[in-house]
């Protein structure tokens, strides 16, 4: 009888000492947003999502992301993604976004782009570990991004600016005036 | 003779074009509803407006051929939604497609809802759900269809 009850007590102890993981994955921050081609007919937005595991044995893997994405007060689109990338316990991950972006939404009338954009990512992350246990974390992030030229398209308008011409424009002009002189010998 | 030829030329081409077209290991689904507003609800006109995410799994640009969804407002059918907007959708990507239900005159729609309309306008919650399909259409394939359901609580303040 009394190894039953030493038994049961030793039992007792040993579940109430065993600790069920605490923890939760939080979102960090957004990094590096970059509006890029905004030359083109259409151009891309990308950024790298930050996240921490605050788990101290367990690993996550990124289930789903989805991002409703706002540049100007504009709704531009939702990026979503299913991922298995990995976020280890006690560690960061950023995870890479990139979205297409139909750039005449953000042409004013004249078809020209402001120095400065509003981006506002607003979004929701699932991640889950082996045991089928969800994580969903969701965050904003609103952020003023500059758009810098590329030395080509700066190149571009400048040449634009000053009436210039390209080089295959010049091509172009100098076939027109040879087909003109040799029609004039004739 | 000769027409029956260029048929089957064309047929073997085009039997060819599809062979070599990647197929997706999955079709594209749809993601979930976002941006629900009410822009009109009266009993000369009700216009409720929101957008539907789909992902297009394929690595191909697509195009929308059919858009086919009916509306019901605390599971009393308000009205289908089949206006088809320009929308790009991009290769390996999620889109967006933008639904507009426009019931003007409302019609029976009204009566049937005008309850659960006047619980809309005061803020309360009222469940909204979308059913039915949109139709892509990739490369030269048979049009691809995207079933939707969806089911929820909206209130507009």
């Amino acid at each position: 009888m009394n190894k039953i009850l030493i038994i049961i007590l030793i039992s007792f102890i040993a579940i109430a000492c065993k600790r069920s993981e605490s923890g939760e994955i939080l979102y960090k921050d957004t990094y590096n947003i970059q509006l890029t081609g905004l030359s083109k007919k259409t151009g891309a937005i990308k950024a790298l999502i930050g996240f921490n595991n605050q788990f101290e044995k367990t690993d996550f893997k990124l289930k789903e992301i989805d991002i409703d994405i706002t540049i100007d007060g504009i709704d531009i689109g939702t990026y979503f993604s299913k991922n298995t990338l990995t976020i280890k316990a006690l560690s960061d991950l950023k995870v890479p976004i990139e979205y297409e972006l139909n750039n005449e939404k953000l042409q004013d009338d004249k078809g020209e782009y402001p120095s400065a954009f509003v981006v506002v990512l607003n979004g929701t992350a699932i991640f889950v570990n082996d045991q089928s246990q969800e994580q969903e974390v969701k965050f904003k992030h609103k952020e003023s991004v500059n758009y810098v030229l590329s030395k080509r398209d700066k190149k571009k308008q400048d040449k634009n600016d000053d009436g210039q011409l390209s080089r295959s424009e010049k091509r172009k002009l100098k076939k027109i005036h040879r087909k003109l002189e040799t029609q004039e010998d004739k | 003779m000769a027409q029956l030829r260029y048929i089957s030329v064309l047929l073997v081409i085009s039997l060819l074009f599809s062979s070599y077209a990647e197929a997706p290991s999955t079709e594209p689904y749809f993601v979930k509803m976002k941006g629900f507003k009410v822009v009109t609800f009266n009993a000369k006109r009700i216009e409720l407006s929101s957008i539907a995410v789909f992902f297009n799994t394929y690595n191909h640009k697509a195009k929308l051929k059919e858009v086919n969804i009916d509306v019901y407002l605390e599971n009393k059918y308000l009205g289908k939604v089949n206006n088809l907007e320009d929308v790009s959708i991009p290769k390996s990507s999620a889109f967006d497609i933008p639904l507009i239900l426009n019931l003007d005159p409302p019609g029976p729609a009204i009566t049937n809802s005008l309850w659960q309309g006047t619980k809309l306008l005061t803020g309360q919650k009222v469940k909204i759900r979308y059913e039915g399909y949109i139709k892509l259409k990739v490369l030269a394939f048979v049009p691809i269809t995207v079933k939707i359901k969806d089911e929820m609580s909206y209130s507009i303040f």
